[in-house]
């Protein structure tokens, strides 16, 4: 069994390239005066959020990676490392990022750690940092666990993993429209995902892609960018803070309160922790499909176009 | 990459960047130009409620909002809006103003810019409520 792979970090390998791909977004917006915008507290925030995220991968990365150990060592399986098993284990790891990033949608619990993304409401590259703190919290590694008992060796799940990240930092900008219609059919694009940062009922849940945005067509969650519809960035109720720590914990003090208020039974207690982002026990609030209907009721003309079907 | 290097890139990056925006005038506050774009930065964020009464402050940083069954505040934020319906705490009096205090940890607190003359309507309106 191959007990001893390594490979690069990737992540902290691309920083540098981070940093220089801001600065043209940046000097391409002030040129051209479209393409974007940035303010600076909010660009700030973003930065420390993935500062933040990187220290956070440091001190509890080896929380995910001893799980991961515990697994190789279970399964007789081996598919060693040849450039193809890489390929296989990019392919099925972006459907394992598909399905994290539609539970961090969907489940309140995983949505804490994930809100923070997209708490900012600017759609620049520094917005792909504003990553989360408290992913380990989510235990959503535990998604992971079938490709490394299938035999993809835990180092080289991680730096696939790593290199989806890498992709989807470029996709953050408004300053490419759409490709070409062969790229636009099967990658994700600054155009989808753009859609999938937006607020607007039509753009909530869709477009949980990571590399390939043939997993949302397959699974019925892809919504197009609508030329009718700007995308209107941030959340449905946006943050009030540039606090990073606020930004970083906001969502799991909101589940602390609420799972802590008086007069529940134990089934709306858990409720508040696994239902989608939205739920309330007394029907005070709304869910992301109550959003829709409630702008269907408002806008029916909507009814039956794309995100609304 | 070694701790060190990573360390320094970051914070290079981070204070490089935000001094570059802050130079190219990208940190300068939202202001609302009339009632008219307070209202239309209200119905963003609350459209179910839609505004019947609207109070800029004095430095067009915020507005209260009045809508059918209680009040609400919108004000900037950074390039940007943000609006918070308001419960039945009343907000706090100071030097220069108000001090509105939110339930929620997702908002820090807010001090809004109001005259005497503007302040004391904004208090009249919310003790109404």
């Amino acid at each position: 069994m191959t007990d001893q792979i390594t490979y690069p970090d990737v992540v902290k390998l691309a920083v540098p390239f981070f940093i220089v791909a801001i600065l043209i977004e940046l000097a391409w917006i002030a040129i051209k005066g479209r393409g974007g915008r940035y303010e600076t507290r909010d660009a700030v925030t973003s930065l420390i959020m993935g500062a933040g995220n990187v220290a956070s991968g440091i001190i509890l990365g080896f929380i995910a990676y001893g799980f991961f150990m515990v697994l190789w060592e279970i399964t007789p399986l081996d598919l060693g490392n040849s450039w193809w098993i890489v390929l296989i284990c990019f392919v099925l790891d972006d459907l394992r990022y598909y399905w994290v990033h539609r539970f961090g949608h969907r489940i309140r619990w995983v949505w804490a750690s994930h809100v923070n993304h997209h708490s900012s409401q600017h759609y620049n590259l520094t917005t792909a940092l504003r990553q989360t703190w408290t992913g380990t919290f989510t235990f959503m590694m535990v998604v992971r666990a079938p490709l490394i008992l299938l035999g993809f060796h835990p180092a080289m799940v991680l730096f696939c993993g790593g290199v989806n990240l890498i992709y989807q930092f470029w996709i953050h900008t408004e300053a490419i429209n759409k490709l070409p219609r062969w790229f636009e059919a099967v990658m994700n694009t600054p155009s989808h995902h753009r859609a999938h940062h937006g607020r607007n009922a039509r753009y909530l849940d869709c477009n949980y892609a990571g590399v390939f945005i043939i997993w949302d067509k397959m699974f019925g969650t892809f919504v197009p960018e609508q030329d009718s519809d700007r995308v209107d960035y941030g959340l449905v109720h946006n943050l009030g803070t540039f606090n990073p720590l606020r930004v970083a914990f906001h969502e799991w003090i909101g589940i602390f309160k609420d799972m802590t208020q008086r007069g529940l039974t134990l089934r709306e207690r858990l409720m508040y922790a696994v239902a989608p982002p939205g739920w309330s026990h007394d029907g005070s609030r709304k869910s992301s499909d109550e959003l829709k209907e409630a702008h269907l009721e408002r806008h029916p003309e909507d009814r039956g176009t794309a995100g609304f079907s | 990459m070694s701790l060190e290097i990573l360390l320094a890139l970051v914070i290079g990056g981070i204070a490089g960047i935000a001094a570059l925006l802050h130079f190219l005038g990208l940190t300068a506050p939202h202001r609302f130009t009339d009632e008219a774009t307070a209202v239309a930065a209200w119905e963003r964020e609350v459209p179910e409620l839609p505004a019947t009464k609207v109070s800029l402050s004095t430095d067009a940083h915020a507005a209260l909002i009045a809508f059918d069954g209680g009040h609400g505040i919108v004000w900037s934020f950074g390039d940007d809006t943000v609006a918070r319906i308001l419960g039945a705490n009343q907000p706090e009096v100071t030097q220069t103003g108000l001090r509105f205090t939110f339930p929620d940890f997702g908002s820090s607190n807010l001090d809004v810019q109001l005259d005497e003359k503007t302040r004391a309507a904004w208090l009249k309106l919310l003790e109404a409520q």
